[in-house]
């Protein structure tokens, strides 16, 4: 069976900062409608090019409700990137953002790639209550990529995801290109063994 | 003529009158004659008798007569023969002028008639053509009245306003077309109106097709649209729930009030959704039967609706089975949704189609069609279950399934099955999250440092301690804090929270409404199995200094805590009061590995005093005069101890400080009587005792000064540790050991002492004893008793040995 490679990303989202639109924005789903489902997430399908390569991604959308403020380790652990969006034009969400930050750091993988992003940038600028340089300055101090985008022009979208994809697939295949001549010098001793319990399942096969 | 004639037959009978024969004979001839009889008879009679001249002159007589009667007559009506041709004379003038002015007369006739002949002929004429005019006029109304009921089918048609074609068509039929006076037309409509009629069937087809192929997509995104709907609503429900049990818990409030607000609210939402359902479906997605009504519509009106309720039935249980295929080539994970909003969709239609379509469908054949997406769904689903491995899909698609069933439930659609198959799924769910459990556990205990964790800020404090309520008092402490556990508690505790909430939120929604004792079922498991053995394994293999191990008890300590918090937590999110939750509370599920870990702490610090309790090999046995500050080895267990002590109290919970160190005093005891009882030490003098007594009392009074620690049962028990080597001392300095032979004092005083090595030991003390007594006479006296007791002691046990 051909497999195209899943690329999972958690889509980490304060409230009210236009989630849906980034997320439809994006996806190329059949549907036009997103809603979080009761458990607190909405999922999502895209399926790009990059570099040559078809990718496909995995977004999970999370809820950016109070109720649903600890998202469990579930959905965390699975994820290859997360991107904290967070609204220009409200600064509580801007500050939310290191909550998020520390919930990430507990629950997530440590090499989760992460990517802070100001959505609503189209808005007047007399309407923003976080200036760019500032989100730049978080972004920089957990050492993170920054963008701004609007999801209502289109302004950005694109590039966030292909970013986000862009750095997992090469944190990936540096990962892999480390991990390679491990798994075979586990394999030389026994080959019959080596050869019958590989668990290199894709990920995109296990479900 | 016959004027003649009848006077001559009149004539005969006057002519004769008695006569002779000859005179008869003549009589009867001229009769004859005068009558025109044969005068055969009277010839054959003349030739007869002979006598033909009689006859000829009978018939001379009678022509004679004849003439002169002639003659008479001729001279009696000359005058007026004469005047009768006068009168003819006249007469034939008048009729020549009668003719005459008759002919005149015609000729003046037939020139006056001429002319009105002609016009009479043409009035004929005219009336023939009136009438026939009046025939055309007559079929030529009736004909423009067919000609404009099927140019109105012609309109009808081309607006595509099929009904009213058809009714004009039907009109034509059964009123029109039998009297249509053209037979042209006639045979033009009957031609035509089949073709109509099949032109309307094929276009009303064409439309329905195209209303099957449209209300594929509209399905979908109704489904869809539905799910959010159910999806959305759950969450308000949920958000009031929050709120309620808030509100309960803040408000005095009777519980009875805020049931009936949750219920009212319920009802609102309920009926909300459905409104909207219907209402914002139809606005929003074009939701839009008509095609399908129309088409059912003109079939009814064509007559054959059966064939229609059939072809429709067909094509919407083809869609459904087409709805049906699971693509191999897209993971479930990713087509469940459309899947699933595809068969809501069809039925969300469907029920409205049963409710509005006067009969096209039928309740039953509705029913058959759930019935086997129901079945198909189940299937798939098995099959897509079993073949996941990451828990968080597994959950994703049973909440989507699960909002699938509360949306069709409202459309009165049985939905059990489904919520079976999710229910028999939890238990491979929840393997799927202890593995995942089990990984991140182990991940997360062999990250241990073995260190107290630092906090520096407040959150932190609140996200490690408070939110898992492990903290042992409400008063948040300064910062930089340091908490008495390592950061693998908080690690742990996370991963178990998450646990919980993943269980629950596996478990709700599935149609069971009291699962508490499912999630804790799966809790105890994870606790039991998972954390203890992971815990276990981490204090046998990874624990191998006296802190890290006085760490991991301190640990223990406080996921005893934390697993109170575990349980009060499930309970809370499944919806159980808290009582009833503490009511059927059980023992610390971490209990092996609590134990073990207090087990290896108290191994670990048993032997660090042992390497202290070597020294007890240099204590004098035989000392002139009683130490007065205890042995070098009990001197140093204690300053061991002691700092022991004031590291372990900050981070051990009095509890476990106390089994701890009641577990080594209890081994120092043990170690202090192994010695005199072992066979390095063959015997010893009282002084040696006086000085081991001393050493026990130093060790009790350090037991004592941990008493503010800790309660005063448990400060007693820590000094009962000592008990043996505090009852052999007793013994051995008492002036009447024999008094360990009552029964009553024995077992107030001496109920540990084993007899056989109180023999042994005695023993020792016994010979050294002779030796003291010859040294120190003065003492001799009181010794003297207290060796008598002493032997007889000694004797008595072996005796009883």
């Amino acid at each position: 069976m051909l497999c195209v490679p899943v690329i999972i990303i958690t889509l980490i989202i304060c409230a009210g900062v236009g989630k849906s639109c980034l997320l439809l924005r994006f996806s190329d789903d059949s549907f036009t409608t997103s809603f979080i489902t009761t458990i607190g997430i909405d999922f999502k399908i895209r399926t790009i090019e990059l570099d040559g390569k078809r990718i496909k991604l995995q977004i999970w959308d999370t809820a950016g409700q109070e109720r649903f403020r600890t998202i469990t380790t579930a959905y965390y652990r699975g994820a290859m990137g997360i991107l904290l969006v967070y609204d220009v034009t409200d600064e509580s969400s801007f500050n939310n953002i290191r909550n998020w930050m520390r919930n990430i750091e507990q629950h997530a993988a440590d090499s989760v790639n992460r990517i802070l992003v100001g959505n609503k940038a189209d808005m007047d600028e007399s309407k923003r209550a976080v200036p760019t340089a500032k989100g730049q300055a978080l972004a920089d101090e957990y050492g993170i990529k920054f963008f701004e985008t609007s999801a209502k022009t289109n302004f950005n979208v694109e590039q966030v995801f292909f970013s986000i994809a862009r750095d997992i697939k090469q944190r990936l295949a540096e990962t892999d290109s480390k991990a390679e001549p491990q798994t075979i010098k586990i394999s030389k001793p026994d080959p019959a063994k080596g050869s019958t319990s590989a668990p290199e399942k894709s990920a995109c096969c296990s479900s | 003529m016959y004027s003649s004639k009848t006077r001559r037959k009149v004539a005969p009978a006057t002519a004769n009158g008695g006569e002779s024969a000859d005179k008869l004979d003549q009589l009867l001839l001229s009769s004859a004659i005068c009558n025109g009889e044969d005068l055969g008879p009277f010839v054959r009679k003349g030739f007869a008798s002979g006598k033909p001249e009689t006859l000829l002159h009978h018939l001379r007589q009678f022509s004679r007569a004849k003439e002169s009667e002639i003659e008479e007559v001729c001279r009696a009506h000359y005058q007026d023969f004469i005047l009768a041709v006068d009168d003819l004379r006249s007469l034939l003038s008048d009729v020549d002028l009668l003719k005459s002015a008759l002919s005149d007369s015609n000729s003046k006739l037939q020139s006056v008639a001429g002319p009105l002949l002609a016009s009479l002929d043409s009035y004929v004429e005219a009336q023939n053509i009136s009438k026939n005019v009046d025939l055309a006029l007559k079929s030529i109304v009736f004909c423009v009245k067919l000609m404009e009921l099927c140019s109105r089918a012609n309109y009808h048609l081309s607006n595509n306003n099929f009904y009213m074609a058809l009714k004009c068509t039907d009109s034509i039929e059964n009123e029109l077309l039998d009297k249509t006076p053209s037979s042209t037309l006639k045979r033009m409509l009957e031609k035509k109106i089949p073709a109509v009629r099949s032109h309307i069937e094929r276009k009303v087809n064409k439309e329905f097709g195209d209303w099957l192929v449209e209300i594929r997509v509209v399905s979908r995104n109704l489904g869809q649209l539905a799910i959010g709907q159910a999806s959305s609503a759950r969450q308000r429900e949920e958000d009031l729930r929050i709120k309620q049990r808030q509100a309960e818990e803040q408000s005095r409030l009777s519980l009875r009030d805020c049931v009936y607000a949750l219920h009212e609210d319920d009802d609102e939402d309920g009926l909300d959704g459905v409104e909207s359902d219907s209402n914002g479906g139809t606005g929003l997605l074009g939701f839009d039967l008509t095609p399908l009504y129309r088409a059912y519509h003109i079939h009814q009106t064509l007559g054959v609706e059966d064939r229609f309720k059939q072809y429709y039935f067909e094509n919407r249980k083809l869609q459904l089975t087409s709805d049906f295929q699971v693509s191999s080539m897209t993971p479930f994970l990713e087509s469940h949704q459309t899947f699933f909003a595809q068969i809501a969709g069809f039925f969300i239609v469907e029920d409205r189609i049963l409710r509005t379509g006067g009969g096209l469908i039928s309740k039953i054949e509705v029913e058959n069609l759930w019935e086997a997406a129901v079945s198909k769904m189940c299937s798939v689903l098995e099959d897509q279950f079993s073949r996941m491995q990451t828990a968080n899909h597994l959950l994703l698609i049973k909440d989507y399934v699960s909002l699938l069933g509360v949306t069709l439930r409202r459309y009165g659609y049985p939905v059990d099955a489904l919520l079976d198959v999710l229910s028999k799924h939890r238990d491979k769910y929840h393997e799927l999250l202890l593995s995942d459990c089990r990984k991140q556990i182990s991940e997360a205990l062999a990250a241990d440092k073995f260190e107290q964790m630092l906090m520096k800020k407040e959150y932190e404090y609140s996200m490690n301690v408070l939110s898992f309520q492990i903290q042992t008092s409400d008063i948040v402490p300064a910062f930089p804090y340091v908490a008495p556990f390592s950061s693998t508690v908080p690690d742990c505790c996370r991963i178990v929270r998450s646990f919980i909430e993943d269980s629950v939120s596996y478990m709700s929604h599935g149609g069971q409404l009291d699962f508490y004792d499912v999630v804790k079922k799966y809790l105890d498991r994870l606790l039991g199995e998972v954390l203890d053995e992971a815990l276990l394994k981490l204090i046998s293999t990874s624990v191998h200094g006296v802190s890290p191990a006085m760490q991991v008890a301190a640990n223990m300590a406080v996921l005893e805590r934390a697993c109170d918090f575990f349980f009060r937590h499930a309970a809370q999110l499944s919806g159980i009061p808290l009582r009833m939750a503490e009511r059927n509370r059980r023992q610390f599920p971490l209990n092996k590995a609590r134990d073990a870990a207090e087990d290896m702490l108290s191994g670990l610090l048993k032997t660090k005093v042992d390497g202290f309790m070597t020294l007890i090999e240099n204590v004098n046995w035989m000392a002139d005069e009683p130490l007065q500050n205890g042995n070098e080895y009990v001197n140093e267990v204690i300053i061991y101890l002691e700092t022991l002590v004031s590291t372990a109290q900050q981070i051990l919970p009095a509890q476990v400080l106390r089994r701890v160190l009641q577990d080594v005093l209890a081994h120092i005891s043990e170690m202090i009587v192994g010695a005199l009882f072992g066979d390095s030490v063959k015997r010893f003098n009282i002084n040696a005792i006086m000085g081991v007594d001393i050493d026990v009392r130093l060790l009790e009074s350090f037991a004592d000064n941990l008493a503010p620690l800790f309660t005063d049962g448990e400060s007693n028990q820590l000094k009962t540790a000592l008990a043996e080597s505090r009852q052999l001392i007793n013994l051995l300095l008492s002036n009447h050991p024999e008094n360990f032979l009552n029964p009553v004092i024995r077992e107030r005083s001496f109920n540990i002492l084993d007899y056989r090595k109180v023999v042994t030991i005695s023993e020792k003390l016994r010979d050294p004893s002779d030796r003291l007594f010859g040294t120190f006479g003065s003492r001799g006296s009181k010794a003297n008793p207290k060796k008598k007791s002493l032997d007889a002691l000694i004797k008595r046990l072996k005796d009883v040995n």
